[in-house]
């Protein structure tokens, strides 16, 4: 193959890529591994919180608790952020966060500015937690049974109709 | 009525433009040429009627067709009511296939290429433009109708209803159409074998025209998101920012091997293959911003249908240009018969350079993409863009410097000494300012000094300092030193007001007084204000300045009636060395007459909107002022 038919393998190839892009961005989210330690203990931590004291696993346990793994640099987790917000307003859930590698006066702007769902959020600067948890990329949702189990692992955004399906089910202790 | 003949124009386009690409076939060569500029002309008028149609439909509120119901309203001022003309994917697209016309036309009062030759760039034109007709007709249809017509619209997206976002689409898009000549000169020239003198003349033209132009329109979009979008910046790597920026960086590296291509018959194929890569990521950012695979400011309603379309417009007019630039490639003879220590050499370096920062940029954006296929979603922050572009940029602007002193073919360090002995001056003291600032900011601080030698090294191609007197250049050689400098003035304001801004977020009642930066900041008073087609609270901050008055800002929030739909205008201070730029937010909750209020401080930002605005004059004045 001479050099200058390069480009055009890399169009198709590029142009494949987007096809495939196109078809596939529906079902996000299923193809990701779930966490190892589904069903498992969430391990021991303690992180510095917002807003002062700290996190910890006790905070959890007692209710069942949505955990959310996000940050304010993150485009997709400003997308579901407001999904969030709704579940703080319409449903009687715990929602915890998780911060991760973010700049504590810009998470403080993004909580004042967006509307803050959390009951605590751990900061986690160095990813020491999230990578125990088995987070592969931000945003990514748990969730902590009273007992301090993970039953729910949802890689990704949350998109709003899940969100709510999860909410239903802690209702309902369908976990 | 009027939008019926739209669509029934824009089929004719659709039709016509199909036959004029077809011209190409035909033996007879004058005969070609004649029908195909016969078919231009009717493009032309057309696209005109189907334009005007919709614009006048959008200025006189014709509810009965639905891109009109679905983006306008009554209580709209006029100004928004024709930029929303453009303001959604159809319209926009139909805007864009009026440029398209308009580039093509304007390409036949140019009467420098022969008959031939130019009947083979409109015949590419052709294709180009049939496949936007087709898009727009069979998927995209503005000219839908609705029966009966409703009372009103729907409304505008408020963000959209701003002077900045009135201009800056069409300015872009007046960018990307002009890339659509340069593609069909690639692809003609493929045709031919040769780009002559003649040709690239005429090429240096239309890159140089478009490439301004998109410079201006990116910089209006940034300048509309640093008043409008309420986040104290000018730039946030946004794909669809991003896809802008991607056709102007290679199209950066062709307006500067073009020149290499003029004066030295040199780099004719790489001057091609920057031609064919400018527009297709040109397309590939329409795909972006269209497709709805990506999610950023720019909402535009999609659907894959749409998405597969633009795959298929790239698959034609991309894959045809590079199934032919792999065809033809060894019949294009060039003259690169340069050393690397040269002009030629600096400004091929460069394009290296640019090119490295186009798949930095790329890689950021469509990360999150290829994550996606997986399942993914993740998003590639400014700290990506920041830590892997700066650096090269910084690298690009040094070698920018540079390149316009060497001289052709072949240049020797002793004739360049004393631009290096001032580049490793430059190099020690910002070195020296970043150990004594504890590293603090280096990156900024290198970006500062690096855009100081650009500076000086832009008036060194006007000024002989050893004669001490100026120097006798062709008028185009000023552009030069316009748009050099302009990125040097670009590159110094976007480091300064990044790196020393201050900000910070207060919560304030009436008369509340907060000490920020120099300022002492009284928030008078909180009022409800009625808009035409929106209600607001005003807010009225004083200013005070070494205790004295500074000024009064009166930010907003807007609450858009029609829309249900919220936006924040900024107060911002203009001054000549910095802004005051204070936001009102939201009351804050179990708190009443509490607001959450931003303050920014932005020491010499003005900087970035002269640059840019100094960058694209420079690349127009290149091609107005006429070689001597």
């Amino acid at each position: 193959m001479k050099v200058t038919q390069i480009p055009l393998f890399v169009l198709l190839f590029v142009l494949g890529g987007m096809t495939y892009s196109l078809y596939t961005k529906k079902d996000s989210g299923s193809i990701l591994p779930q966490t190892k330690l589904m069903g498992q203990k969430i391990p021991d931590f303690k992180l510095e919180a917002y807003g002062g004291g700290y996190m910890k696993p006790e905070d959890l346990k007692g209710n069942y608790a949505i955990l959310n793994v996000f940050a304010s640099w993150c485009v997709a987790c400003q997308m579901e952020h407001s999904n969030f917000n709704y579940l703080n307003k319409n449903y009687d859930v715990d929602i915890f966060g998780i911060s991760w590698r973010d700049n504590p006066t810009k998470l403080d702007k993004y909580l004042k500015e967006k509307g803050n769902p959390y009951k605590k959020v751990g900061l986690d600067p160095k990813g020491e937690l999230i990578v125990q948890l088995g987070t592969r990329g931000i945003p990514e949702t748990y969730v902590i049974s009273p007992e301090g189990k993970i039953v729910y692992h949802h890689p990704g955004l949350l998109e709003r109709d899940k969100a709510i399906e999860i909410a239903e089910k802690i209702k309902n202790k369908a976990f | 009525m009027l939008a019926d003949i739209g669509y029934f124009a824009l089929f004719l386009i659709f039709i016509t433009a199909v036959a004029q690409a077809g011209f190409i076939f035909i033996k007879n060569e004058k005969q070609s040429a004649i029908l195909t500029n016969y078919s231009n002309y009717f493009i032309f008028i057309l696209s005109n009627i189907c334009f005007f149609s919709l614009l006048i439909s959008h200025a006189i509120s014709d509810f009965s067709v639905s891109n009109v119901y679905e983006n306008s309203h009554t209580d709209k001022p006029l100004i928004f009511k024709i930029s929303g003309t453009w303001g959604n994917h159809e319209g926009s697209l139909i805007l864009f296939l009026w440029l398209l016309s308009v580039y093509s036309l304007l390409f036949t009062f140019r009467k420098n290429l022969s008959n031939s030759f130019a009947q083979k760039v409109l015949s590419f034109q052709g294709l180009i433009i049939s496949l936007f007709a087709a898009f727009s007709f069979f998927t995209s249809n503005p000219f839908l109708r609705i029966i009966p017509a409703p009372e009103n619209g729907l409304g505008l997206n408020p963000i959209l209803q701003d002077i900045g976002l009135a201009i800056h689409p069409p300015m872009l898009y007046l960018g990307y159409t002009g890339y659509s000549l340069v593609i069909s000169f690639a692809v003609a020239a493929l045709l031919i074998n040769n780009i002559d003198k003649k040709i690239s003349g005429e090429l240096k033209f239309w890159s140089n025209i478009s490439w301004s132009l998109l410079t201006l329109g990116i910089a209006l979009g940034s300048w509309w998101a640093y008043r409008e979008l309420g986040w104290g910046g000018f730039w946030f790597w946004d794909p669809v920012e991003n896809s802008s920026l991607l056709p102007w960086l290679t199209g950066t590296a062709l307006l500067h091997s073009i020149i290499v291509l003029n004066k030295r018959e040199g780099l004719k194929l790489w001057v091609i293959a920057l031609s064919i890569l400018t527009f297709t990521l040109c397309l590939a950012g329409f795909f972006l911003v269209r497709s709805g695979v990506l999610t950023s400011v720019h909402s535009f309603a999609n659907s894959p249908e749409r998405g597969v379309f633009i795959i298929l417009i790239m698959l034609v007019i991309s894959g045809i240009s590079f199934f032919l630039l792999g065809q033809r490639a060894e019949k294009i003879k060039s003259k690169n018969d340069f050393l690397i220590f040269s002009k030629e050499g600096m400004i091929l370096i460069n394009n290296l350079f640019i090119i490295t920062l186009t798949g930095i940029v790329f890689l950021g954006t469509v990360f999150p993409l290829i994550m996606q296929a997986f399942g993914e979603h993740v998003s590639v922050g400014a700290p990506y863009f920041n830590l892997s572009f700066n650096p090269i940029a910084i690298i690009t602007i040094l070698i920018a410097g540079l390149a316009p002193l060497m001289t052709w073919k072949s240049d020797k360090f002793k004739n360049n000494k004393k631009y290096f002995y001032f580049l490793i001056t430059a190099a020690i003291i910002s070195l020296l300012v970043i150990i004594f600032n504890k590293f603090a900011l280096s990156l900024n601080i290198a970006s500062i000094s690096a855009a100081i030698v650009l500076l000086v090294y832009s008036f060194l191609i006007g000024f002989d300092y050893k004669k001490m007197k100026l120097r006798n250049l062709p008028t185009n050689s000023y552009g030069v030193i316009i748009a050099h400098a302009g990125a040097a003035v670009l590159c110094i304001g976007i480091a300064i007001s990044t790196g020393w801004q201050k900000s910070d977020e207060i919560t304030m009642k009436h008369g509340d007084r907060v000490k920020f930066h120099k300022f002492n900041v009284k928030l008078e008073n909180v009022e409800p204000f009625q808009g035409k087609n929106f209600i607001s609270r005003k807010a009225t901050f004083l200013i005070e300045k070494n205790g004295r008055f500074f000024d009064t800002l009166k930010p907003e929030t807007r609450f858009f009636l029609n829309e249900k739909d919220k936006t924040t205008e900024a107060a911002i201070n203009y001054g000549i060395f910095s802004n005051l730029y204070i936001i009102i937010g939201n009351e804050v909750e179990n708190a009443k007459g509490k607001f959450a209020v931003r303050i920014y401080y932005k020491p010499y930002i003005n900087l970035i909107w002269l640059g840019s605005v100094m960058i694209g004059l420079g690349g127009l004045f290149s091609i107005i002022g006429k070689k001597k």
